[in-house]
């Protein structure tokens, strides 16, 4: 039997999605890191935005005038409302969170783009799935 | 997956470089009517590939969404950052349910080798007497 089973084991390695066996303390440097990179730079570029890029209003209402600040904006609002959540994800599916620190099932909302940028948002507390749910119970 | 290569057979003819706008705006549509999150997020990379690249914009979209759908790296350069995070999302959600259905199996696994190890204890103790 212990004869079979090698092979079959071995052939198997081959299949599946690639999955890499990581230092889980430099991991979580690393991914603390990309995600302090990303939050500070956001939180840079959203001064930038609010300090340099000017408003127009067209028939869609109230709109960047240059196109890199409203990609810049586009950018910042994404990184607000969604690096915590991707982050706690990586470490989640890294089987390094506890049982009850699992994210929630859907990402949070981006905020629709506007001109000028809506205050951030990112520092509330994220609404779990059961609050979620029991937010919308009539 | 067929369904969007479908999609992607039908419009690759109909788009030509006047045509561009035209087919954004009904891939768009179609991710606006999307009801399963996947299918959403194709159709609005595909709108995107198209706004972006142009006409050329639906062979690339086509090539890295398969690429994305069979968990390889793809290259989503042309896609808004909101786009990308989605399909990150959607990665990392798959990765979790994976993990779960592995997990329960597991736990299942482990209740066989369980009372299996129990029959082989009581074989070996009952052997022994």
């Amino acid at each position: 039997m212990r004869t079979l089973l090698l092979p079959v084991l071995v052939l198997l390695m081959g299949c599946g999605p690639k999955a890499i066996l990581r230092d889980a303390n430099v991991y979580k440097a690393e991914v603390d890191q990309y995600h302090k990179w990303a939050t500070v730079q956001a939180s840079h570029l959203r001064g930038f935005v609010t300090d340099h890029c000017e408003c127009q209003s067209d028939a869609d209402g109230p709109q960047f005038k240059d196109p890199k600040c409203e990609e810049a904006a586009d950018y910042v609002l994404t990184i607000e409302a969604r690096a915590d959540w991707h982050k706690q994800m990586s470490l989640w599916n890294a089987g390094m969170l506890k049982p009850d620190q699992e994210p929630a099932k859907m990402p949070p909302d981006i905020a629709p783009l506007t001109c000028p940028l809506e205050s951030d948002l990112s520092d509330l507390p994220e609404m779990t799935d059961e609050a979620a749910a029991e937010g919308s119970t009539p | 997956m067929s369904d969007f290569s479908n999609v992607l057979d039908t419009l690759i003819p109909l788009v030509g470089a006047a045509l561009v706008d035209k087919a954004k705006d009904e891939i768009k549509t179609l991710a606006d009517d999307a009801d399963d999150p996947t299918k959403k997020i194709v159709f609005t990379l595909m709108a995107e590939a198209v706004g972006e690249l142009g006409e050329d914009g639906l062979d690339i979209a086509e090539a890295e969404i398969k690429r994305l759908l069979s968990g390889r790296t793809a290259d989503l350069d042309w896609a808004s950052p909101r786009t990308a995070s989605d399909a990150v999302a959607l990665l990392q959600n798959a990765e979790r349910g994976r993990k779960k259905k592995a997990r329960v199996a597991i736990a299942k696994a482990g209740k066989v080798f369980g009372s299996l190890g129990a029959v082989f204890f009581k074989a070996a103790i009952s052997g022994a007497l």
